[in-house]
């Protein structure tokens, strides 16, 4: 909010704007640099014992911060520039996240009642935890199969990045095929989300190399080790077979497909 | 540039940024040992947060909900356990 703001004022007051805009992240990094100070006071302690030997030690990021501090810049080792970068830190790994795991939540919800999208993710989780006992680790999450191709096929629509990359104009005269002129030296950019939407411009397979990859994910997918049927073993097996040059973004969309279609063998072998 | 002067007080944050590196480097390698920690916390903060009530619905805003739910689960892995429950902290991280 803040650069767009400072965008549409003059350079020669910007400084005063800039800092005037600015005040209600000040006001937020004061209060969350005064609620983690008696955290701070009690981490410190920790700090003079050698890291991993004393178990009540906490192994968050803070406290691998202040390690880092300790070693690396004594000078910053302080509650200002600890609280500071742990905030800046957050930038990365909050709204991502939560605009990341709000469009499944959505396509989920929206998807066509018939085909049970929610009660099989629901039977694919249950099945998935009860195999790794009740504990959740990197592998258990990659057997999730259909719950991958949910997260991948909304991925693909709902794209994070809402624009393509930037590109220059270095040429004179180029006019575009509706017949708008583009200025040498002008910044372009389009937005990619009506490609992906459009049927003649994505990458929606065919119905035959769709038999053929169905084929294999009902023929060959059932003959693997249940260790072996993870998403990534899939594209590589696929990527072998060569049905398709772009046979990898295709798996994605035939993920999401068998996701849907109830009476393939993959959903049928997993029950 | 400016703007990171203004925002954060000093630039140094962005051009020495060193809190990507730990959590690139260190943070990993325990990732593993607090999954069972950010289940348990996104268990509690998705009750709280959506409720458990099955008999009376409400209209919420999803994205807000979200927003609320994986600064918690965040947080837990960033600073621990007690400041992680604090709605205040958690908003204003949030912001």
């Amino acid at each position: 909010m803040a650069g767009a703001a400072l965008g549409l004022v003059p350079s020669n007051i910007r400084s005063l704007i800039g800092a005037l805009v600015a005040l209600p992240c000040r006001f937020y990094q004061w209060r969350i640099n005064r609620a983690l100070k008696n955290y701070y006071i009690s981490s410190l302690p920790f700090l003079k014992t050698p890291p991993n030997e004393n178990p009540k030690e906490s192994r968050d990021h803070f406290q691998q911060m202040l390690r880092f501090a300790q070693k690396e810049r004594p000078k910053e080792l302080n509650i200002h520039d600890i609280g500071t970068r742990l905030l800046i830190a957050n930038f990365g790994t909050f709204h991502p996240t939560a605009i990341l795991a709000t469009n499944p939540i959505l396509k989920v919800l929206d998807s066509n009642p018939e085909y049970n999208t929610i009660s099989i993710l629901r039977s694919e989780i249950s099945k998935v935890l009860a195999e790794s006992n009740g504990v959740w680790s990197r592998t258990a999450i990659a057997k999730m199969i259909r719950c991958d191709s949910v997260l991948r096929e909304t991925l693909r629509i709902n794209a994070y990045r809402a624009r393509n990359m930037m590109r220059k104009v270095m040429v004179n005269n180029l006019k575009t095929e509706d017949g708008i002129v583009l200025p040498k030296g002008s910044d372009i950019s389009s937005s990619p989300s009506p490609f992906k939407l459009t049927a003649s411009c994505s990458m929606t397979p065919s119905s035959s190399i769709l038999s053929a990859i169905l084929a294999f994910v009902n023929q060959v997918l059932p003959t693997l080790p249940t260790s072996k049927r993870n998403p990534m073993t899939i594209k590589a097996r696929l990527r072998i077979s060569a049905l398709f040059p772009r046979v990898l973004n295709i798996c994605r969309l035939v993920m999401a497909s068998t996701l849907v279609l109830e009476d393939t063998s993959l959903i049928s072998s997993s029950r | 540039m400016d703007s990171f002067d203004w925002i954060t007080g000093d630039r140094k944050y962005f051009l020495d940024s060193w809190q990507g590196l730990v959590l690139k480097r260190d943070l990993n390698n325990v990732l593993e040992n607090m999954m069972v920690a950010l289940n348990e916390e996104l268990q509690l903060s998705l009750k709280t947060r959506f409720g458990t009530n099955t008999t009376h619905w409400e209209e919420m805003d999803i994205y807000e909900t979200m927003e609320m739910v994986t600064a918690q689960g965040a947080s837990r892995i960033t600073v621990g356990l007690p400041l992680c429950k604090l709605t205040h902290f958690v908003i204003c991280r949030s912001r």
